[in-house]
């Protein structure tokens, strides 16, 4: 059984974020990046599946030389090979651009399953994985919660408002993990120095055959801005008659509303 | 030997900082850390109420996570990790709480003087158990009555048969409660310290009840006690009377591992900090805007900086030293790795007591920018100061740690000559200009005796605290050289506070020895402009705010 996992290198969450001097993106020169908080619950699964019944698992992304060591993460947590999408072009796809080359990369790996995070926590696009079984026609299902592989028939959990769905999706399908799916396991040092000596192929999209000029990203960000402060939460401490006299305070003081 | 101080200063690009982990550094360090945040850090409270399964099964789970393997040869199913990468797990290890240091002291004092010194049976016998956290090991060293002067020790082993009686007491041992194998350092009769592998359900051992210490709670720390245990002559670790050299050169080692993991703690305090005076407000404004709190801030990243560097530059001297020791060869035997690192027992000993000095005054800041919550065991600062403080203490204390230093410096100069840079208009080097002139001058009052100085402590003292300082402000120097200008900032204004308070060890000096005036050591100051610390101040707040 052939499982590819498709990730995104993004910047951690719980940065402090500022927009660059164009205003129209973030400015990145400071920012840590991970490998997407979903994405790790892909490969997890990917991993659990494979010790359930083997097989093997082809990590991919899509970026700068930079991408590849999440990519090494996911092979120190159990990924067997890594493939980058990288070089001319990559940098102006959009949604739909993004999606026919991993689709490509799917279809060369003959995959039989493909798990991806729910969405990636930066641009919140949630759409790729749905694009790719789109372009294959293959069946999907989104932000499951439980999977299950019986023969060429997985059973997984979908979460929905208020309840929950259980469906059956027959092989190959793509699926996009929830965090509730596993837990995943921090790569043992073992592992990690295993993973270096994995392969780590590189394509580019002229390999797959793959036009940039035609799959460049028709939108553009015209302006890109921080949220507006509009509340300020302050916790009030200590006990009662400390609060109300620092909340009388404040709105004598900081407020002028007394 | 190690680096010569008064030689010239190393390259920045044959050092190694920090910016310049790879991938698999980054990984490695990042796993550990998560450990620690996410599996050490609920377990703390229970620990400390003496929950000695709990211990045991934290030695598993980092066991699987590979961390007692990592320092080991590959022919013992170990990682092979260098100096280097056994500095960043210190560090990532240091993250952790107060069990951090029986984990340490497992993997290092423990595990690698059976795996340098170890016959194959021995190596058999302990590795692989150690390595899966299953068999816990203790360093049994310090006695009640001798701790600094650790080689006088009084612990016995007489000789009866084909073996061995031990009969003595061993004092503060980490890991004690449950540790599995205790290295005995005891004394053989007119053959010298020797060291053995006592197993602790040997008859006559027992370990005494938990030491009420002042931090470091989780951590278990007993005495032993040796009451004619009788061990076979196959428990001896390397050869009888070969005991101090174990002893000694594995705590070099422990020591820039104990330095690494200052820095994993300053790493983890200094946002915590950071953050709450931005929250905490008085006066109607977060105290983070006040002056005398952004000095504190200031200074606790300026430090974190500066023994991050210093570390990292030691360990990377070490790495290179140990890399051309081992030319082709796949990998160094034990006994020929101690002799490198013998040679950096300077860089060692200056690296731990600067980080834990620092670490000192990095958590009393943070206690202090707490205010009264600081005195709370409800905020994090109080349990920070308290388990900090040992760390000036244990694996050699400050004092010793720059005896050493003084020792080997001693040594050095006697070597060299006058770089000439005293003239330089101001800065490290002339720093370093002026020491040295300071220190040839004093051997020269004294006839060339370095004794004399060895005895003067309160001399010795001020000399060996200026190194530490001079040694960490070549290091910010060369790591921020390239950096972007954030990492200048912290470099220029560790140098810059670091300046004032190098004079004034050097004014002390310069006051017990004749003829100053001729090298320079009087006015001096004039050589070390006035530096807009405000400014710099200001600049290193801000960028801790915006990291």
């Amino acid at each position: 059984m052939k499982i590819v996992v498709l990730i995104k290198r993004v910047p951690d969450t719980a940065s402090v974020f500022q927009i660059n001097d164009a205003q129209d993106g973030i400015d990145t020169s400071r920012l840590k990046f991970v490998m997407g908080p979903y994405d790790e619950h892909a490969v997890q699964e990917a991993v659990n599946l494979k010790v359930a019944k083997d097989g093997e698992i082809v990590v991919v992304t899509l970026g700068g030389p930079d991408a590849k060591d999440k990519l090494l993460t996911a092979l120190a947590m159990g990924a067997d090979r890594a493939v980058l999408i990288t070089g001319d072009g990559v940098d102006s796809l959009g949604h739909r651009g993004i999606a026919e080359a991993l689709a490509a990369i799917v279809r060369e790996e003959s995959a039989d399953i493909v798990f991806a995070g729910k969405q990636a926590v930066d641009d919140d696009g949630s759409q790729i994985p749905e694009r790719i079984a789109e372009i294959l026609g293959w069946s999907h299902a989104s932000v499951i919660t439980r999977f299950s592989l019986d023969g060429a028939t997985a059973t997984v959990d979908r979460e929905i408002e208020g309840g929950q769905l259980t469906l059956e999706v027959p092989l190959p399908a793509i699926f996009t993990t929830e965090k509730g799916i596993n837990k995943p396991a921090y790569p043992k040092l073992p592992n990690i120095m295993k993973a270096k000596k994995k392969p780590m192929d590189e394509t580019s999209l002229e390999s797959l055959r793959l036009s940039a000029t035609d799959l460049c990203n028709k939108v553009s960000i015209g302006q890109m801005s921080l949220p507006r402060q509009e509340r300020l939460t302050r916790i009030l401490e200590g006990d009662n008659n400390t609060q109300v006299a620092e909340l009388v305070r404040i709105l004598k003081e900081d407020e002028k509303a007394l | 030997m190690g680096h010569d101080f008064f030689g010239p200063t190393p390259a920045a690009e044959d050092l190694w900082f920090p910016e310049q982990a790879t991938d698999t550094q980054q990984l490695f360090y990042e796993s550990i850390a998560q450990f620690t945040r996410e599996i050490m850090g609920p377990a703390e409270e229970p620990l400390a109420t003496g929950d000695y399964a709990l211990a045991r099964n934290l030695f598993r789970e980092c066991a699987e996570l590979g961390v007692f393997a990592a320092e080991l040869d590959e022919d013992d199913d170990g990682l092979g990790f260098g100096v280097l990468d056994a500095t960043l797990l210190s560090e990532a290890i240091g993250r952790g709480h107060s069990l951090s240091v029986g984990l340490m002291v497992h993997q290092g004092v423990g595990m690698l003087p059976v795996a340098c010194f170890g016959n194959d049976s021995q190596r058999a016998q302990y590795l692989p158990g150690a390595a899966a956290g299953e068999c816990i090991m203790a360093f049994a060293l310090t006695e009640p009555h001798c701790g600094s002067d650790a080689l006088a020790l009084t612990t016995s082993a007489a000789p009866k048969g084909d073996g061995y009686v031990i009969s003595g007491a061993k004092q503060f041992i980490t890991n004690a409660a449950y540790a599995d194998c205790f290295i005995t350092f005891a004394r053989i009769p007119e053959v010298g310290i020797t060291a053995f592998l006592v197993d602790a359900n040997t008859p006559g051992l027992s370990i005494g009840p938990e030491e009420k210490k002042l931090g470091q709670h989780a951590s278990s720390t007993c005495s032993v006690f040796y009451e004619n245990v009788v061990v076979d002559k196959s428990t001896i670790l390397g050869a009888p009377g070969e005991g101090h050299r174990i002893a000694l050169n594995m705590l070099n080692l422990g020591r820039l591992k104990l330095a690494a993991g200052c820095v994993g703690k300053m790493k983890t305090l200094l946002p915590l900090a950071g953050a709450y005076t931005r929250e905490r407000t008085a006066f109607g404004q977060p105290i983070a805007s006040f002056g005398m709190l952004r000095d504190r801030l200031a200074r606790m990243a300026s430090l974190l900086y500066a023994v991050e560097s210093t570390v990292y530059r030691v360990a990377s001297v070490m790495e290179r030293a140990l890399t051309e020791a081992r030319g082709d060869a796949s990998a160094l035997a034990g006994t020929e790795r101690l002799a490198v690192l013998r040679d950096f027992a300077l860089e060692c000993a200056l690296a731990k007591s600067f980080a834990s000095e620092s670490l000192g005054v990095f958590t009393d800041d943070m206690l202090q920018l707490y205010g009264g919550y600081g005195f709370s065991e409800e905020y994090p600062a109080a349990k920070a100061f308290r388990d900090a403080r040992v760390t000036r203490l244990y694996e050699g204390t400050t004092e010793i740690c720059r005896v050493t230093v003084m020792q080997r410096l001693l040594a050095q100069c006697g070597e060299s000559a006058s770089t000439g840079a005293a003239n330089a208009p101001c800065g490290v080097a002339a720093q370093k200009e002026l020491f040295r002139a300071l220190l040839q001058r004093h051997l020269e009052d004294n006839g060339g005796e370095t004794k004399a100085l060895l005895a003067e402590q309160t001399l010795s003292g001020p000399f060996a605290a200026a190194f530490e300082r001079i040694y960490a402000a070549e290091s910010v120097l060369l790591r921020a050289g390239e950096a972007p200008s954030s990492q200048r900032d912290l470099a220029a204004y560790f140098v810059a506070t670091g300046t004032s308070a190098n004079l004034a060890c050097m004014h002390q000096i310069s006051g017990s020895l004749s003829n100053c005036a001729a090298i320079g050591a009087q006015g001096y100051e004039a050589n070390f402009p006035a530096v807009d610390v405000v400014r710099l101040r200001e600049r290193v707040v801000e960028a801790l705010r915006r990291s």
